[in-house]
């Protein structure tokens, strides 16, 4: 009688569920896989000269980026990517010109990013982005 | 008795279940482990789309960010701004945490990729006009 009374007061070992753990676990994964990204931003650095600079006004190259992929320097119209393009990077890096970047006004920002790209790659370390011009 | 063996039986079934559920749960907590460390998480913008370029310079938050959404909208250090960009720039000298714009300052700019280029305008005048030397464009890798 005494030993069925002990057993029935003593505390009894309690397994604890781990399924409500494991379903928050779950939904933290798929939080976590869905919310994630694993792109890093990258970044074009563009140094202004400001007034009063160094920079001689006769060296600045202007080069304005028009809507039909073309691109204008001193008067000349290039295709952008075209091998005449190319060796005009060239000589301006060879010149160490200093760059003035415009584009026409409805120009995307995407094909200004990617001359921006080009030019860096050409070379060119000095290059100044001015406001966009009405064509 | 015959009770007591399918009890039995029950259990060690479950037992079983329980043990092959183990191999599962460790894959799901490396995969947790895994996503929360290698991923980050950020705000995402469908008005925000970022240029694209080949860049391999690592964009570092910087104490002055601007924001131009798809829509037009300009946010500053992610408030969005209603007055002109310079006035709400020149605004942070003097806001409850100031930021001391000098030329030295540097001012990371987000514009969404399929905006025309007049609508950078705005940040080029205002950085010129602040003297400010370095701007950064914030791209994706391509």
């Amino acid at each position: 009688m005494l030993v069925v009374l002990l057993n029935n007061i003593a505390p009894r070992k309690k397994t604890i569920s781990i399924t409500p753990l494991i379903d928050v676990v779950f939904i933290l994964l798929l939080f976590f896989m869905l919310s994630s990204t694993f792109s890093q931003k990258k970044q074009l650095e563009i140094k202004h000269a400001t007034s009063g600079a160094s920079q001689v006004e006769a060296e600045v190259v202007r080069i304005v980026l028009q809507p039909e992929g073309t691109v204008e320097v001193g008067g000349a119209q290039y295709i952008v990517g075209e091998q005449n393009f190319i060796q005009l990077l060239n000589t301006l890096v060879e010149n160490d010109s200093h760059v003035s970047l415009s584009a026409g006004a409805n120009v995307n920002i995407q094909k200004v990013i990617e001359l921006i790209d080009m030019s860096y790659q050409a070379g060119i370390t000095q290059l100044n982005l001015s406001e966009s011009v009405e064509l | 008795m015959i009770l007591t063996d399918t009890t039995k039986r029950q259990s060690r079934r479950k037992r079983q279940l329980d043990d092959s559920m183990v191999p599962a749960i460790n894959i799901v907590f490396l995969l947790l482990i895994f996503f929360m460390i290698a991923g980050h998480i950020e705000a995402r913008n469908a008005d925000l789309q970022i240029p694209a370029s080949s860049s391999e310079g690592e964009l570092v938050a910087r104490d002055i960010e601007i924001q131009i959404l798809l829509n037009g909208d300009h946010y500053l250090n992610g408030q969005k701004i209603e007055k002109p960009l310079l006035e709400s720039l020149q605004a942070l000298e003097s806001s409850a945490e100031p930021i001391v714009i000098s030329e030295e300052s540097i001012v990371t700019c987000h514009i969404d990729r399929n905006l025309p280029f007049s609508a950078l305008d705005p940040v080029l005048s205002a950085v010129r006009q602040l003297k400010i030397k370095r701007l950064q464009i914030a791209t994706e890798h391509k």
